[in-house]
């Protein structure tokens, strides 16, 4: 019995300490990571355990990365990031090896695609949580400005790891932009 | 083994306490021995016993639902998604429900061992804090994740709370869980079934009936879908061979009830295994007789890549048609009619890998499965009729009736045909009907 209870509290001490990791590493990332800004557009389903999200869909995404590499769909890479003239964040290449310090990258999964012609990626932060209330309003909101490219996240990339810090609608944070429409 | 406590016969306490006094007494005088006075103790229980049981196993039903509503609740509670609350409040509302859990787990353990519906109802909350602390955390920092990840991160900090708070409902869930994943992803998640299986058998050790039953029925039924589904779906490398595999399935499940609970339990609920096997054999054998069902023409599709989940059910298609093949040898003498009747339908799994080596006709399996269950279903009433089991006459008339059911709208046969075989097999019944009615009454007249 003593036995048993020793190995309860050290799953007890897992249980916590999963949990406790996810909250660090997501602090870590946001405070030291360096910020990019993803051009996206955003649509909203729905999660019976996390609630309503709004999904992601990146511009950057829209076409593939270009890699000199061969991988196949599921494999994991590193796709290295840069900027591009107005200021939003862009996919250089597609490499198998981790980068050395001072390029940033961000891990992502290989989706379909090929050497020839570059591979798509899976973006690791495709989902914004929000409130029942919240979650279908930045999707009406987002959509009647489809024609505007002012809809953008903000993530912070540190090591390979990303985490999204905000989403933005006319330079705006959406909670923001939300109660000025609201006023209008 | 001692007797299950279902099949023991109910007396009075005065009853048993008399048989008490006088088996002690029996033992004394050297008339039977202590193993045999045990033995004979151990056919009878008296009726508060049985009230008492009831009692805490419908206490240990009540606080599990109970908890499994309050889990749900606060899951659902969380998703809301209380955005105004700032992270600092959310991330100590992520391990509020955790720690209170993890306490009230604690305090069965260390100060109310015995108390089973308290363990159970600790361990299903902490199985649900679990779920709502991740849920909470992913979405204060909109952590990336689909459901799979999140389930399968869920599941691998809860499966220890089985085997640690020794609770049957959380086995349960995971069981659940793990339908679910194998759902989502056609990966060799049912493997996680074989984590839970040495639990059942502590169970069965425990002669915990009520919950080795919900347990087993839940575990089995999740296990056969999650098989058949990775394997039969259109592209899947073993498309062909999902109604061997799950015809397999069916009669090693069939086998290993009557190996574990012995040919005596032929009750259908207290022995899942075997009647789950025998519901999958009776649909896999229906589902031969129709043309157009795929024959094996290859070993696998070649143009889709074998995968560990192939593999996985590759081998456990291996390992039921070894277990079938070894349980029909050494019981070979002292299996009944039914038995045979069911188990005979491990023909077809061995036609169908024969049939890929010397491509059978498809002819073979539609005529051979129509037979079996003409004959399999008029054995089984005649069973039920005469060892007097409603379940088994119930079983051969509901599979007698799906083959005629199916047969009348089946396009593949001209109308004459099936008007001539209807009215012939119509005829044979009611000519057996009379013929058996002689008999009863010549057996009546000699007696």
């Amino acid at each position: 019995m003593k036995y048993s209870k020793i190995w309860i509290v050290a799953l007890f001490v897992v249980q916590l300490a999963v949990p406790g990791y996810m909250i660090f590493e997501q602090q870590q990332i946001l405070s030291h990571g360096e910020v990019y800004k993803f051009k996206t557009q955003p649509i909203d389903p729905y999660d019976p355990f996390r609630g309503r999200y709004v999904t992601l869909t990146y511009n950057i995404n829209a076409n593939p990365i270009p890699t000199e590499q061969t991988f196949q769909r599921g494999d994991w890479a590193y796709a290295l990031l840069s900027v591009d003239s107005e200021g939003y964040a862009m996919f250089t290449k597609l490499v198998a090896d981790e980068p050395n310090a001072g390029q940033d990258y961000i891990t992502v999964e290989v989706s379909w695609g090929g050497q020839d012609r570059g591979h798509y990626v899976d973006v690791p932060f495709n989902r914004y949580y929000a409130s029942e209330e919240t979650a279908p309003n930045i999707e009406r909101a987002v959509w009647r400005r489809e024609t505007v490219d002012d809809v953008y996240v903000e993530v912070s990339v540190l090591d390979g790891k990303a985490t999204l810090k905000e989403l933005y609608v006319d330079g705006l944070p959406i909670k923001e932009y939300l109660e000025t429409q609201t006023k209008q | 083994m001692t007797q299950h406590n279902q099949n023991k016969k109910i007396v009075t306490t005065e009853q048993l306490q008399w048989l008490k006094r006088e088996s002690n007494l029996w033992q004394e005088q050297g008339l039977v021995s202590n193993e045999a006075k045990n033995s004979i103790l151990d056919l009878y229980r008296s009726q508060e016993d049985g009230d008492e049981r009831r009692s805490a196993l419908s206490n240990i039903l009540l606080v599990s639902l109970g908890a499994l509503l309050i889990g749900g609740g606060i899951i659902l509670l969380l998703a809301h998604n209380w955005e105004n609350f700032g992270k600092g409040l959310r991330t100590f509302l992520s391990f509020l429900p955790l720690v209170l859990a993890q306490a009230l787990c604690w305090y069965g353990v260390q100060y109310q061992p015995q108390s089973r519906p308290l363990r159970e109802s600790g361990a299903v909350l902490l199985f649900f804090a679990v779920a709502a602390s991740i849920a909470l955390i992913s979405q204060t920092y909109h952590i990336y994740g689909d459901l799979e990840r999140f389930l399968v991160v869920w599941l691998l900090l809860t499966l220890p709370i089985v085997y640690l708070m020794r609770s049957a409902t959380t086995l349960m869930l995971i069981s659940a869980i793990i339908l679910w994943l194998c759902c989502l992803e056609r990966e060799p998640y049912w493997l996680l079934y074989i984590a839970l299986a040495p639990y059942l058998y502590k169970l069965h050790r425990q002669n915990s009936r009520l919950l080795l039953h919900w347990s087993l029925w839940i575990g089995l039924i999740g296990l056969t879908i999650s098989v058949v589904y990775g394997s039969s779906y259109y592209a899947s490398p073993l498309d062909h061979w999902g109604i061997y595999i799950a015809l397999a399935l069916g009669c090693a499940f069939y086998a290993l009830g009557y190996w574990w609970f012995g040919f005596d339990n032929t009750k259908f609920w207290t022995n899942a295994p075997t009647s789950l096997g025998i519901l999958i054999i009776g649909l896999i054998s229906l589902m031969f007789t129709w043309y157009g069902r795929t024959l094996p023409s290859d070993l696998w599709q070649v143009e889709s890549p074998m995968t560990l989940n192939e593999y996985a059910i590759l081998t456990i298609f291996t390992v039921s048609i070894v277990f079938t093949a070894l349980f029909i040898t050494r019981n070979w003498k002292v299996l009944s009619v039914s038995n045979w009747v069911a188990l005979s339908s491990f023909a077809f799994v061995l036609l169908g890998i024969t049939g890929f080596f010397i491509h059978q006709n498809q002819n073979v399996f539609v005529i051979a499965s129509n037979l079996y269950i003409l004959t399999g279903s008029v054995l089984l009433m005649f069973q039920g009729i005469n060892r007097n089991r409603l379940l088994l006459l119930n079983g051969g008339l509901i599979w007698f009736s799906l083959l005629v059911l199916f047969r009348f709208f089946d396009s593949d046969i001209p109308f004459v045909y099936k008007g001539v075989i209807f009215i012939v097999i119509g005829s044979a019944f009611i000519a057996t009907n009379i013929w058996f009615k002689k008999k009863q009454h010549v057996k009546g007249s000699q007696s």
